[in-house]
Formats: C-alpha cells, sequence, structure tokens
C-alpha cells in the first residue's frame, strides 16, 4: 500500500529531503504521497520539474475525486520500481499484450469506475494504466453484439436509417 | 342533414416533412443523450486506445472471406463511434488478406499509415483461396508494409511484386509456403532497401544466401526453419551473414544447417579467435542432425553472459565417435557460457549423454542436462516470445537444475563437470528447484557435495530409481563432510568469476535442503522395507519447523511403487500434521491431493493395492 497520509489544508509536505507530494483532489482531498511512486504519471513528474525549476513547492490540483485519485495511487505504488514497457517512451508502441493478472483484479470494479480510472490515467498521463483499463473494457465487449455493447456502455443507436444503410455501415458483416 | 365543414387536413407530404422533422429532433436528442454518456466522454484518443485493444484480438482480428473483422463492430455502435474510428486511419492497418472485400477497404481507409499485410492460414486445417489479385494489390504496396506475413500456399506467383518494389518501411518479414518451398531466388527481394527490417522469419525458403536483405545491420530477430537441404548455406555463407548483424537479439535455426558431412565449403565457422561479438543477444536456439553442426555455429557466437542457448541435435553419434560430440559439444558450451573448463573435463562433461542443453530467461535460469529435454515445459518459448507480451509479463522466479544421467553408466566423474558448467551458469543462492534424475548410485556424500551450500532449494524432485538410499541418508544427515569442504577446486573457478555469490566461505548447512517445503519422488520403488523406512524416518523429521529449516508441506509420490501398509503409515504422518480427512476418503484418497500437509498426487500412481 502506498504511503498516504491525509493532512490538513494547512499542511503542505516539505522541501526537498522527504520528497512527498500533496495532491488535491475535486473533493478537496489532500492526500499526500511519495514523489518516487509518482514518478510513472509523466503529468505529475512535469509539474515536479516545474517546482525543482522555481525551487518551491506546490499542491498539485487534480480533476478527479480523491476515490479515483487513491486507485491510481494504488496502481502507481504497486509497480512502483517496475520497468513497465508502456510507459517507456522509448519503446515499440504496445502491442497485444494481455491485461496482467494483478490489473485484473485491481480493475475488477463497475464500468463507471473504470472510466473515471482511464480518464485519470489519460490526465496523468500514465500510458500503462491506459493500456490496461482499455483492454479490460475492450474486454467487457469482445464477443458481444452491437446491441449487447450499447447496453453494456449506456448508449443509444443514433444512426440515421440512411447511415446505418451507408457503405461504411457494410462492416456489420 | 347539416354537413360540419372539416378542418383542413395536412397534406401527406406535409405528414412526412413533419415525421422527419420528429425524427430529427429524436435523433439529435438521442446524441445529446449518447453524448452524455460516461463512454462518450473519453477523450478520443482514449476511445482510440480502446478500440485497437479491440482490435488487437486475434478473435477479432481472424476473418473468412465473407466476413468483416469482428471488432468493426465498434463501428456500429453508435454515431461517436463511427466517427472516432473511420477517423483514425491507424486502426484500418491490418489488411487482412483472406477477405478480398475488405483488404480493399482496409488499404483505402489506412490513408498513407504504414501496415501490416497478413495472409495467414493452414492450408491443412482450413480450405481458404486466397484471391491471387487481391493479394498481388496489396504486396504492390510494399512500400508501405512495416509488417509482411504471408502463411500459406500456392504463394510463389503472388510474391512477384516483393521483387519489384522497395520496403523502406518493412520491420518484420515471414514466409512460409506449406505447399513447396518458397524460391527468393528471382531477384533481390524488395530491391535490396529494407533498411528498417528488424525480423525476419523465412521457412521452407529456398534462399539467395547473398541477398542483400539478409544482411541489414537492423536485424534483431532472424529465424531460419526448415531449410531445403540442398540449398543451405554453407558455414561460411551463414558467418557471412551473422557478421553482419551486430543487433541481433534472437536467433533460430532449425533444420538450416548443413550437416558436416555434406559441408561444401570446408572453411571453419568457429574460430576461436575471431568470434563474432553479438552484445545484444538474449537467445539462441539450434537444432540440427548433428552436435558437430550446433558446435559449429555456437562456437562463433560471443555473447553476453545472460544470453540464453538452447540446443538439439537430432543425432548425436550421427557416425562419429560419441565422445567427440561430446567434447564438441561440451567445448561449445563452455564458450558460449565463457566457462573455463579443463580440457579433460569438457570431454567427460558430456561423454554420457545425448543432449546437452542451457536455456536461460527472464523467467529464471534452468539448466538442463541429459539425454533430451524429457520433462519439463521450456521456460519460454524462446522462438515466439513476443518481447512485448514479455516485458508485460510478470514471471515467477524460478531458477530450475536439473540433472539426469544415463541409467546405465556409471558416471560419477562426469557429474561434477556437469555441474561446475551448471555453478557458472546459475547463481547459486538464486537455485530453488532441484530435479535430479538416476542419481539413486550416489553416496551421500555426492548429494551434499552437491547441494550442501544451496540453502534455497524449496522443491526437490527425484525421479527414477531403484533405491536411492544415498538421497535419504543425506536428507537424514548422513554423509555430511567435515572441514575443509568442497575437498575439490569445485567451486574456485566459480568463486573467481562470481564473487558476490561466493559460496566457498559459507558454512556447511547444518541440513540438506533446509528450506524444502514439496518433496516429489517419481518412479521409485519404495517397497524396499529399508528404503520406506528411511523415507518415513526423513518425512517424520521435516514435518517440523526447526533449526532454521522449513517444515515439508507437500510430497508427491508419482508412479511409484509402495505397499498400502506403507501408505497408511504415511497417512499416519500426514494424519498427526493436520491433515484434511474430509479428502481421505478412502485408500484411493491417498492418492488423491490431500491439502494443509502432504500432497499424494496421481490417482494411478505407486501401488494398486492401495
Amino acid at each position: 500500500m502506498p504511503t498516504i497520509v491525509s493532512v490538513d489544508d494547512s499542511t503542505v509536505p516539505g522541501e526537498g529531503s522527504s520528497r512527498l507530494l500533496l495532491l488535491v483532489s475535486s473533493d478537496n482531498k489532500h492526500i499526500v504521497v511519495e514523489e518516487d511512486i509518482m514518478s510513472r504519471s509523466r503529468f505529475i513528474s512535469k509539474q515536479v520539474e516545474g517546482f525543482e525549476a522555481t525551487s518551491q513547492r506546490h499542491a498539485i490540483l487534480l480533476p478527479f475525486s480523491s476515490f479515483v485519485l487513491n486507485k491510481v495511487i494504488e496502481y502507481c505504488s504497486h509497480y512502483r520500481g517496475y520497468y513497465l514497457l508502456e510507459d517507456d517512451p522509448d519503446a515499440a508502441p504496445p502491442g497485444r499484450s494481455p491485461v496482467r493478472e494483478w490489473d485484473q483484479e485491481f480493475l475488477d470494479v463497475d464500468r463507471n469506475m473504470l472510466l473515471r480510472i482511464i480518464k485519470a490515467a489519460h490526465y496523468l498521463e500514465i500510458k500503462s494504466l491506459v493500456g490496461s483499463c482499455a483492454r479490460a473494457i475492450a474486454d467487457m465487449i469482445r464477443g458481444k453484439t452491437t446491441e449487447e455493447m450499447r447496453e453494456i456502455l449506456g448508449v443509444e443507436n443514433d444512426f440515421t436509417p440512411e447511415e446505418e444503410h451507408s457503405p461504411s455501415s457494410k462492416c456489420t458483416g | 342533414m347539416t354537413c360540419t365543414k372539416l378542418t383542413s387536413m395536412p397534406d401527406l407530404s406535409a405528414l412526412e416533412k413533419k415525421i422527419a422533422e420528429a425524427e430529427g429532433k429524436l435523433l439529435a436528442l438521442r446524441r445529446l443523450k449518447n453524448s452524455q454518456a460516461p463512454i462518450s466522454r473519453l477523450p478520443v484518443e482514449v476511445l482510440t486506445r480502446i478500440f485497437s485493444c479491440f482490435q488487437a484480438s486475434r478473435h477479432n482480428m481472424h476473418t473468412s472471406p465473407s466476413c468483416p473483422p469482428a471488432w468493426v463492430a465498434v463501428t456500429h455502435v453508435c454515431h461517436h463511434w463511427r466517427n472516432v474510428a473511420l477517423s483514425c486511419p491507424s486502426l484500418w492497418t491490418n489488411v487482412v488478406l483472406l477477405s478480398p472485400s475488405w483488404a480493399s477497404e482496409m488499404l483505402n481507409r489506412s490513408l498513407n499509415t504504414p501496415i501490416s499485410i497478413i495472409l495467414d492460414y493452414d492450408p491443412e486445417e482450413e480450405e481458404i483461396y486466397a484471391d491471387d489479385h487481391v493479394v498481388k494489390s496489396a504486396l504492390a504496396r510494399a512500400r508501405r508494409a512495416k509488417e509482411i506475413v504471408l502463411r500459406g500456399d500456392y504463394l510463389q506467383d503472388n510474391i512477384r511484386p516483393l521483387f519489384r518494389r522497395t520496403a523502406p518501411l518493412l520491420e518484420k518479414l515471414e514466409l512460409w509456403d506449406h505447399n513447396r518451398p518458397l524460391s527468393l531466388r528471382k531477384g533481390d527481394l524488395f530491391l535490396g532497401q529494407t533498411p528498417k527490417l528488424r525480423s525476419l522469419k523465412l521457412r521452407s525458403c529456398l534462399i539467395d544466401w547473398k541477398a542483400s536483405m539478409l544482411f541489414s545491420p537492423t536485424i534483431t530477430r532472424l529465424r531460419l526453419e526448415d531449410v531445403p537441404e540442398q540449398d543451405r548455406a554453407t558455414h561460411m555463407e551463414l558467418r557471412d551473414i551473422l557478421a553482419a548483424l551486430p543487433n541481433l537479439q534472437n536467433l533460430t535455426l532449425l533444420n538450416a544447417l548443413q550437416t558436416s558431412s555434406k559441408t561444401r565449403s570446408n572453411g571453419a565457422l568457429s574460430d576461436a579467435q575471431h568470434r563474432l561479438p553479438f552484445p545484444h543477444l538474449k537467445s539462441v536456439n539450434i537444432s540440427a542432425v548433428t552436435a558437430q553442426d550446433v558446435s559449429a555455429v555456437v562456437s562463433c557466437i560471443s555473447a553476453p553472459m545472460d544470453a540464453g542457448l538452447r540446443i538439439e541435435c537430432e543425432k548425436f553419434t550421427a557416425g562419429r565417435k560419441p565422445s567427440s560430440s561430446a567434447g564438441c559439444l561440451a567445448s561449445c558450451l563452455a564458450s558460449f557460457f565463457s566457462i573455463d573448463l579443463p580440457p579433460d573435463r569438457q570431454r567427460a562433461l558430456t561423454s554420457n549423454y545425448d543432449a546437452i542443453g542451457f536455456a536461460h530467461s527472464q523467467r529464471g535460469h534452468s539448466f538442463i542436462a541429459g539425454n533430451c529435454f524429457p520433462r519439463l515445459e521450456e521456460p519460454y518459448d524462446m522462438d515466439s516470445n513476443d518481447p512485448l507480451t514479455f516485458a508485460n509479463t510478470q514471471w515467477t522466479p524460478k531458477v530450475y537444475l536439473q540433472i539426469n544421467r544415463h541409467p546405465s553408466q556409471d558416471c560419477e566423474r562426469d557429474i561434477y563437470s556437469l555441474f561446475k558448467v551448471a555453478c557458472a551458469i546459475l547463481p547459486l543462492s538464486d537455485v530453488n528447484t532441484a530435479f535430479v534424475d538416476n542419481l539413486e548410485f550416489y553416496t551421500p556424500e555426492t548429494w551434499w557435495q552437491m547441494f550442501g551450500k544451496m540453502d534455497n532449494i524449496e522443491e526437490v524432485v527425484v525421479a527414477t530409481g531403484e533405491v536411492y538410499d544415498g538421497f535419504l541418508a543425506a536428507m537424514a544427515g548422513k554423509g555430511r563432510p567435515s572441514a575443509p569442504f568442497p575437498p575439490d577446486d569445485l567451486f574456485d573457478d566459480i568463486i573467481a568469476r562470481h564473487e558476490s555469490q561466493s559460496r566457498k566461505d559459507a558454512p556447511l548447512l547444518p541440513h540438506l535442503f533446509p528450506k524444502l517445503m514439496e518433496l516429489a519422488l517419481e518412479g521409485i520403488d519404495l517397497g524396499w522395507e529399508t528404503t520406506f523406512e528411511d523415507l518415513f524416518g526423513v518425512l517424520s523429521f521435516r514435518c517440523f519447523k526447526r533449526n532454521g529449516m522449513n517444515r515439508l508441506e507437500t510430497l508427491r509420490l508419482h508412479r511409484c511403487d509402495v505397499h498400502a501398509e506403507h501408505l497408511i503409515r504415511l497417512a499416519g504422518v500426514v494424519a498427526q500434521h493436520g491433515v484434511d480427512w474430509d479428502r481421505v476418503r478412502d485408500g484411493a484418497g491417498l492418492y488423491e491431493s490431500i491439502t494443509n500437509t502432504f500432497e499424494l498426487a496421481d490417482e494411478d500412481s505407486s501401488d494398486e493395492e492401495g
């Protein structure tokens, strides 16, 4: 589990040595987390670089709830120190890699939560987590009919009759 | 009768107009509603990523001539999804040639994005006739191809465009005609222009060994398989090719080498002074007819210490003296792994083995030596490992030491050499699993010498033997040598090489296999009263955690010969240590899985009386 400490608004992590970050969620929860844990996030890394340039530390405001943020931190903590190919900007784009076993359990959440996590991961630029969520969502709709997919994803058929029968719709097979 | 004047009725066209308006409004509302759905609020690039994952599934890629790829169904979910999918050319880059209409559609929708051209079927399993026109038309776009995979039959005519186009983006090429050898000698493939080629797999192809493509320095993976015998490269030709591939990571040569007796050129492939350096090499997998053929290639390779090697020889002796083959193999292995074995030991090393091999993997290491590679799951498939999948897989580290010995020959002396090679390759302290075969003739001292300082072994499999008193005696603490230990220089070189893993100064363990938690006995004759008593004594002793020893948690008997009476006694030991009796229904139950303490596996194992 990550080293997460809930602190008062007034508590700001110390500079330098402790290497702690203060993350503030959209529901105004303050979460202190070790910088090292969040280094997987390119967004956070860029922010931290900015702090170093100004030799000041600030809270990082994030546009998602503490519930989602804690999930992301849990993910980052689990893979702390691991090399994940997908997070390597120099690596080739990921192929058909399966969802890792741990990720599978980690992402065993309801659809809306899964969508919130992928959105947060995208915002934080954690490619490996985006990838795992994307695979999990793809798995949800794999082997389903169009109608079943709509039901799972909560959308309706909004094609015009012409669109439904347009050449591009011969994809229906 | 009075007639009531009817209010003016709208005409039909007006009604249709109103319906259209209403439908338009309804549609707009549906789209608005969809736009508010959580899935629709994902950024386009995330949605595209989901589609890519959906598309990447092999299940969804497979198409039959009449059906589109299954993943295309995402374009029918809603308007937004279709727009996103159609506006993302990278989703349409897998041009699967089995479906002619879809292949053309993909080629168009992918715009100018690099494409993968895939024709992959097994004519023995599927009756498929690829449309020649479509195949040729796709291959005519070789300039755009980053991947070309053609595995099918009757491909010879279809691959003609490949001799007329350059392939500046091509990274992967795979060719295999099931029907007959594919001739690549009709000219220079891709006009010799494949500056990005990384992976080249040619199976059953007649290869022009001077073709520029083979000399692309960008190649990291080379696999040549089932090369027609009369057209295999000479050793010198092969050496020239390898010399041009300094970035090689995976080399696989299966039935691709000339046999020594048929070598066209006498040029020596291996030259200790001029070994070819491959600093990035991860695995080498070679199968050939004779040990000499394998050795010829392996000996010319200078690989990093952690590179893996798997070799197989069809005929170990191939008309030569076994010792000559063995010596040849041992010396090439020693050179590959940079092991400094004295020549006499090298000769001894494999004189009793039909094959000897090593495999390393990210998942762990294994050392296998024996008549063949008989029972182990490969650490990983070196041929098909996808580095991407590989990097994303979490392996359980398992370091496996397996020593098989020819049952009919006394090669106790050799075991030290063999073991020395293993020790030089495996990090000793990491070894956690040992499989020992046909070592029943070894004395307790032998066991101590081999394993007396390997303190992390948790699982031991002892297989095939009539008696194994030496093992049980060693387990019971007998034969533990007094200092100095080891009596010979067994570990000296290893210590010099792996100082950090020095075992010389490590104290001899108080018990053999102190961390043993799982013991498997396979094909062992436990019918002898004394043998059983020894086993029983060892088990009883190992049922407790003491003196830094782990408690034995699992005992597996597989195809063992044991009296029913003895089984009952074993059950008694089991019972004392918390067996779940519900799982022991009757005598037969003993052979089933008994959790908690011992697991006596395999119903058809051991004694029928049971």
